[in-house]
């Protein structure tokens, strides 16, 4: 189903002439560039050169990843697992994709994934560009094969001359497909938060029990939750139990010593991207604090940073406190800057 | 020496510069070159669909591709022709610490349908001359391995619009060695069917798909040959289906369903093979 009025009201009812940071640098007669105001803190926004941040492929990024034309039965989007109202993820243990089938893993949210330097909870994909067939062709998720996929817009009344407009007169293909989702995708940037208010000063922006949960989040978390985006873009074995069927990282290097690691995620947003972990296990906060609280599930190659806290309740429930100011919502986005 | 003596040697001399011979008899100039890969199923041509003996018992392959990189001639003067692209590309990739570079495709790949019949693939110009033999990789290997393909002009063979489709989405970087198939697990001397399920054991279905660079693997021809200048020309390997998949232990499920991870043996074991697998033929003529 279609989810486009809702982004567009969360990315376009914005303030413009922000502090511009990675947008592309049209020429004059150039194509209209985007503008993607991003907090202090955060380096400037990742655009390769292949792929400028064009109005032009955001708008028309937008509208594809939104459209359901891009599933097999024309059911699902890629906003269907990816909702705006929740940090695009999907509030699912793991995602539906086509008559109902269940995904291999929980939606994770696309905030900041321009920032990312793998994709998906194994690290599968190297670029955001390459992501996109995934669940395009996945036969749980889109299950639409990209040719398949292709001469739909080729076809379609408008997305012809939309491709050819964004892409200087190319049409839809596997390349102006995948830059199209990716470009919209970069601009999914997270707002500043009251963690970064409260990083840049205000010391009023955190209250006395989230300044607690810091302070405990930096004792215990943060070797792996580090930096802005709140993670160290690495692999962990953080005590969840696998299965084969999704053994984590080591389907991605074929190592058994990857057995059970999956990506350290971003906590940006993170109170709306419940439940957590890979699967879905954990339905909220407090039960993912408490696995940690626990030392993990004691599960072969575990990390050696999971291990028992031994936390008063109420030292769990400041670090639940803080991670829900964590609660940001998609920064501004200026799809006219020149 | 007398004018009449002179005038014939000039004429030879002036006749060899013409006709570019080199005091080896090879001519300086270049030969045009192509890939042939001929897939044979033992003694016999392979056609896709058709069975033939596996690793003693019966299957058969209906897809079987590769990519070939790395190609060198290996001139018996003692230079190393190297086959490069004729149009570098350069495209993203992301190096060992996760940095994302521009990569400069210089590599000439070649991607080899071995089911879909003989189509010989342009090399380009090459030194004429005698060889001692030749050298290629099985794989695709280093920083090509972890580029984005979207990047790519659609014709690259390693594009993931293009014929090949090499590409795993799931994970990144290429399948290089492709065999989907079917054997006998009965011991009826027949096929059986796939049950659509991987590593059922009732189900007949064969596939091989190895991948990562740690697995790109180099195949070494010792043969002589010669090229021919200003000649269109083959080199004609044969690559023997069945020698490639000697050895290969299918009495377990998950054995005959390999996808690189998990089945290192039976990859270890394709990889072995490999190079006894492979034969250079000979070099055929063609008109230009």
């Amino acid at each position: 189903m279609a989810r486009r009025p809702s982004a567009v009201a969360l990315l376009l009812a914005v303030a413009f002439g922000a502090v511009a940071s990675g947008c592309d640098v049209a020429g004059p007669d150039g194509p209209v560039g985007v503008r993607v105001r991003v907090p202090d803190g955060f380096d400037p926004l990742p655009v390769p050169p292949q792929n400028p941040l064009r109005a032009d492929r955001v708008v028309l990024g937008e509208r594809l990843f939104f459209d359901p034309v891009l599933s097999g039965d024309r059911s699902v989007s890629c906003g269907t697992c990816h909702l705006p109202e929740r940090a695009f993820s999907d509030g699912l243990e793991r995602s539906l994709g086509v008559e109902g089938r269940v995904g291999l893993r929980n939606a994770p949210t696309l905030l900041n994934v321009a920032y990312r330097t793998s994709l998906f909870w194994d690290g599968g994909a190297l670029f955001l560009e390459s992501q996109a067939l995934v669940p395009l062709e996945d036969h749980r998720e889109m299950d639409l094969p990209v040719e398949d996929a292709l001469d739909r817009l080729r076809q379609h009344p408008e997305y012809a001359a939309l491709f050819a407009e964004a892409f200087d007169g190319e049409g839809p293909s596997v390349r102006t497909l995948t830059y199209a989702l990716a470009a919209y995708q970069r601009t999914l940037v997270s707002a500043p938060t009251a963690l970064d208010r409260y990083r840049a000063g205000d010391d009023g922006a955190l209250g006395a029990e989230a300044r607690a949960g810091l302070a405990l989040f930096q004792t215990h978390c943060q070797s792996c939750h580090a930096g802005p985006l709140l993670t160290s873009e690495g692999f962990e074995n953080n005590g969840a139990a696998v299965t084969d069927e999704d053994p984590g990282r080591e389907r991605i290097t074929f190592s058994t010593a990857d057995r059970g690691t999956f990506r350290v995620p971003s906590l940006r947003a993170v109170a709306r991207t419940a439940p957590y972990f890979h699967d879905g296990r954990f339905p909220t906060l407090e039960a993912v604090v408490a696995h940690y609280d626990r030392g993990g599930d004691a599960t072969p190659g575990q990390s050696p940073r999971v291990r028992p806290l031994r936390l008063a309740e109420a030292d769990r429930d400041a670090l639940v406190a803080f991670l829900e100011t964590l609660d940001d919502a998609a920064a501004p986005v200026d799809r006219s800057a020149n | 020496m007398t004018s009449r003596t002179i005038a014939p040697l000039g004429a030879l001399l002036f006749f060899l510069a013409l006709t570019g011979c080199d005091s080896d008899g090879s001519s300086s100039e270049p030969a045009m070159l192509r890939l042939d890969v001929e897939a044979l199923a033992g003694d016999d041509a392979f056609a896709p669909g058709e069975a033939f003996a596996v690793n003693g018992t019966t299957g058969q392959i209906d897809r079987a591709q590769l990519i070939v990189s790395g190609i060198t001639l290996l001139h018996e003067d003692g230079r190393e022709i190297q086959v490069l692209a004729d149009d570098p590309v350069t495209v993203r990739a992301r190096d060992e610490n996760e940095t994302e570079v521009q990569q400069t495709i210089d590599e000439r790949y070649v991607f080899v349908d071995l089911d879909a019949g003989r189509a010989p693939t342009m090399l380009g110009e090459v030194p004429s001359g005698r060889y001692t033999g030749a050298r290629f990789l099985v794989g695709v290997d280093g920083l090509d391995n972890r580029i984005a393909p979207e990047d790519l002009p659609a014709d690259h063979p390693l594009a993931v619009a293009s014929a090949s489709a090499m590409h795993w989405n799931w994970n990144a970087g290429f399948v290089f060695l492709q065999l989907d198939g079917l054997l006998d697990i009965d011991g009826d001397g027949a096929v059986d069917a796939s049950t659509g399920t991987p590593r059922d054991p009732a189900s007949g279905q064969w596939r091989l798909h190895v991948g990562s660079a740690a697995n790109a693997t180099t195949v070494v021809l010792d043969t002589d040959f010669e090229l021919e200048g200003g000649a269109m020309q083959d080199l004609h390997l044969t690559l023997d289906l069945a020698a490639l998949a000697a050895g290969l232990d299918f009495s377990d499920a998950s054995d005959r369903w390999c996808m690189t991870g998990g089945c290192q043996d039976v990859v270890d074991t394709a990889k072995g093979n490999l190079s006894s697998a492979f034969m250079l033929h000979g070099v055929h003529a063609h008109s230009m």
